[in-house]
């Protein structure tokens, strides 16, 4: 199960979707904390 | 002594823990979020990234955010993460390092002549946060897309008392130096709210509160009350994150062992679980979160907290005396 979470995170790392993730937990998400 | 201390060791983790993820001191002075690299790592355990002091990320918030936007579908990345955390720690994440967790758990300290943590319907009620996870967490951002194309982070916006207790309240009030209401814009404010329109600084964001932070505030308000009366209901009856440890909590690394041949059958364990368990009949179930409570109330020694399952032999049945 180890190895498969660090294949998946892995994966995740190489399509890309770190840059999505972090786009916006850098920013105020209004939407994310129920003010928007 | 030694029980009491390991009961101080966890809390003190607990604190350092969340300590350690919200250590961005300049976010709460100045309005601000941490926006360094360190944010591209998942925290284990609950904690809003849009909280003012957080380093770390949200896993929820940002499964939402990768299903949610229109690159991805789903993120293998935060389901890696979560299944990392999950095969090593499981629900000892709950129990050491969700400051959700351990906000609850001091609320829960507070004396109150009405304690309740059984009740009818608190078994099925427990289902709930698997369909939460399915439906606020995955498939709404997945299906609920508004004009721009992103996703509806549907938990986060909806639900989250942590986001709003650890990120909305202090955005709204911290950084405006107290609660200054700035004059709501033509239409989009009235009377009803508790809070309408908020200017933290000229050059910050206005935060523009309403129906839906009032929704989220009663939302907290209520899980801080029955915390009161409920040891953590929010992990028992509401996290996604604590369903998606829970599915991998018998397979963990980390565990609950269980010393069958120690075991006395006092009921001290079962009576010490402010999660209603019982370890000596089944540890290691998708409802525990390891706080180690039960390892401290046992007399013998039967349970411990370690990786790795001790193999021992289960209790041998006394025969009864004669005539007994």
């Amino acid at each position: 199960m180890l190895l498969a979470g660090a294949a998946l995170t892995v994966g995740g790392i190489l399509r890309g979707e770190v840059a999505v993730m972090l786009q916006k937990a850098v920013r105020f998400c209004q939407e994310c904390i129920g003010l928007g | 002594m030694a029980k009491r201390r390991r009961g101080r060791g966890r809390r003190a983790i607990q604190l350092f823990f969340a300590a350690a993820t919200n250590s961005y001191v300049t976010g709460f002075a100045a309005g601000s979020l941490y926006q360094g690299g360190l944010k591209q790592l998942c925290t284990p355990g609950l904690n809003c990234y849009s909280c003012p002091g957080a380093v770390l990320s949200c896993p929820i918030g940002s499964l939402q955010a990768v299903i949610g936007s229109q690159a991805f579908n789903i993120s293998l990345y935060v389901l890696g993460l979560i299944t990392m955390f999950g095969a090593l720690l499981g629900r000892t994440v709950c129990g050491f390092l969700c400051p959700f967790g351990m906000i609850q758990e001091w609320l829960h300290k507070i004396p109150f002549p009405w304690k309740k943590n059984r009740f009818r319907g608190d078994k099925p009620l427990r289902k709930l946060k698997y369909l939460v996870l399915a439906v606020m967490v995955i498939v709404l951002p997945m299906v609920a897309v508004s004009e721009s194309g992103a996703g509806t982070p549907a938990f986060c916006k909806y639900v989250c008392p942590a986001g709003t207790l650890e990120a909305g309240i202090p955005l709204v009030y911290f950084n405006s130096g107290g609660l200054r209401a700035a004059p709501a814009p033509a239409g989009q404010g009235g009377s009803s709210g508790l809070l309408k329109s908020v200017s933290i600084r000229p050059q910050a964001p206005v935060l523009k509160t309403g129906a839906l932070f009032n929704w989220k505030l009663a939302l907290l308000a209520a899980v801080v009350l029955l915390s009161v009366v409920n040891y953590r209901p929010f992990c028992k009856y509401i996290c996604p994150l604590g369903a998606m440890y829970g599915l991998m909590n018998p397979l963990s690394l980390h565990r609950l062992r269980f010393a069958g041949d120690k075991c006395v059958a006092c009921g001290a364990c079962a009576r010490a679980c402010g999660m209603g368990l019982d370890p000596s009949k089944k540890a290691n179930t998708a409802e525990c979160v390891r706080c180690g409570d039960c390892v401290n109330a046992c007399p013998t020694g039967a349970l411990s907290l370690g990786f790795g399952e001790k193999k021992t032999p289960q209790p041998v049945k006394q025969p009864l005396p004669d005539g007994g």
